[in-house]
């Protein structure tokens, strides 16, 4: 498998595996009265084909949303009717129907899957989960395996796995055009306000320019800059006072100077600061290859720790690079119009080392 | 307790899987409830148009045919099912989910899986059981 992530907004494998083992000990011991013990915890193995008995039943719960993906449980029928047993609380002399078996590892992987997806996957966008289904072996190979766990039940074995589309990230350069778009619209948004333009064409390249803003914010999960350009927009269409849009930008200040640990964790409207700090600490030793692609060679794995969950790069991933790049054009595009507008002079308000490079110090270098 | 007269109070438990349902039946029935079940929205609209009523519908979300919030939001526009308390249970739980089905007419809402004293915890506040075991 390629060794890139899978999506911009996802945990890495390993801590999707471990979330997925919270999910199951959770569910194990609430709803299922018998003894689980795990034995085997693979981030790209074989998973439940190495089952010794032969896999009898796989049951697939998968999730949609902003990304998509699958919890698969597959058993052998041991460990099936094991699991049934302990969710109907039924004895060993007591015949369970194949329909019985079916429903209960359906219900059981529907649980682990909806726990997984409330600890995981819930704060990073707006997921939904589809019924369980059960599938024949090789059914799922569209999806990419994150991460599997074996478990040896009293009288069988259980595999959980978590799969995931293979959904590209978004691209750098994908990000780069849209952000070149929003540059664009930057300058026309200019043009027409420096013209003393009201109104009509006006509110239109602000209301793209939002789109566009919101977009690259979406994508890059940078809540606060999603704000900042919210609030450009109100302020511009006179639905607010300077004022308040100062109280914006200084709120956005703060959280940019507070110690990282300070800032609130990722999934929250603290991430783009959290970029935002990564860039600070790393500034003096990028390097500019292009007109906004950076290169940060032996800081990606410091950027992953100190962005601490919301990006686990992988070595030679260039999706880790692409994000805090993308963070910090979505910053100079702000403190461009900021500036171009005269925004920024009359606020009064310093924009930090965040917005040190210009447009015009960008070209210059490239 | 009240007396030895008072009929037990009636759940209704309505969810496509019987794993569930048995679950859930088997909860309420140990919390003195007397159970019925229906395995969807609209087997379980019909019981409650013709039968007795519950003082208690669990409900879960995503159903074939009427889901759960479909059932709340008609119950919920007839008058005489005013007294029926509500629970949504599900594996449902982000914070706008959890609103939306409040905002449907739910009473409560029950997070799967669940611990065991969580579903009387949840029937302790809509006032139909107590601690002591007794009805409120």
């Amino acid at each position: 498998m390629p060794n890139r992530l899978i999506g911009t907004l996802l945990p890495s494998r390993a801590v999707l595996l471990g979330f997925l083992k919270d999910s199951v000990d959770e569910v194990f011991s609430t709803m299922v009265a018998t003894v689980a013990q795990l034995v085997d915890c693979d981030l790209d193995g074989a998973g439940h084909r190495e089952l010794s008995a032969g896999v009898a039943l796989e049951a697939v719960v998968e999730f949609e949303g902003d990304h998509a993906g699958a919890v698969v449980l597959a058993c052998n029928r041991d460990g099936a009717e094991e699991i049934a047993r302990g969710m109907l609380l039924s004895g060993v002399d007591e015949e369970l129907s194949p329909e019985e078996v079916r429903d209960a590892l359906g219900e059981c992987a529907n649980m682990v899957c909806g726990t997984l997806k409330n600890r995981a996957l819930d704060g990073l966008g707006d997921f939904r989960l589809c019924p369980p289904r059960f599938v024949q072996e090789g059914e799922v190979q569209r999806l990419q395996r994150c991460g599997s766990l074996v478990y040896r039940l009293c009288n069988g074995a259980v595999s959980i796995e978590v799969w995931l589309f293979e959904t590209a990230a978004p691209k750098a350069q994908d990000l780069e055009d849209l952000l070149c778009r929003s540059l664009g619209l930057v300058g026309e948004f200019d043009r027409l306000r420096r013209g003393g333009q009201q109104g009509g064409d006006l509110d239109g390249v602000l209301g793209e320019l939002r789109g566009e803003l919101r977009e690259a914010a979406r994508q890059l999960h940078l809540a606060e800059l999603e704000e900042l350009a919210a609030a450009l927009e109100q302020t511009a269409a006179g639905q607010q006072g300077w004022d308040q849009l100062q109280e914006t930008l200084q709120r956005s200040m703060d959280l940019l100077h507070a110690p990282l640990e300070a800032i609130p964790s990722p999934g929250t409207a603290g991430d783009g600061k959290r970029i935002f700090r990564v860039l600070i600490d790393l500034e003096e030793d990028y390097e500019l290859q292009g007109r906004s692609t950076l290169d940060l060679p032996g800081d990606v794995a410091c950027a992953g720790e100190m962005l601490d969950g919301l990006v686990l790069p992988e070595t030679g991933s260039l999706d880790p690079v692409g994000q805090p790049e993308a963070g910090k054009m979505v910053a100079i595009v702000l403190s461009s119009d900021l500036d171009a507008a005269g925004i920024a002079a009359t606020l009064g308000v310093p924009m930090g080392r965040v917005h040190a490079l210009a447009r015009d110090e960008i070209e210059a270098l490239s | 307790m009240s007396g030895g007269a008072e009929q037990p109070r009636r759940a209704l438990v309505v969810d496509d899987s019987r794993t569930m349902r048995a679950l859930l039946r088997a909860s309420v029935e140990a919390l003195g409830f007397c159970t019925e079940e229906a395995r969807d929205g609209a087997e379980a609209w019909s019981q409650l148009q013709e039968g007795p009523l519950p003082d208690l519908v669990l409900v879960d979300w995503h159903m074939p045919r009427m889901d759960g919030l479909q059932l709340i939001a008609a119950a919920r526009a007839v008058p005489r099912f005013d007294p029926v308390r509500l629970v949504v249970v599900t594996v449902e739980t982000a914070m706008a989910r959890i609103a939306e089905a409040l905002e449907a007419g739910a009473d409560e809402y029950l997070m799967k899986p669940f611990e065991e004293g969580a579903l009387r915890d949840k029937l302790v506040q809509l006032g139909l059981y107590s601690t002591a075991g007794d009805r409120p």
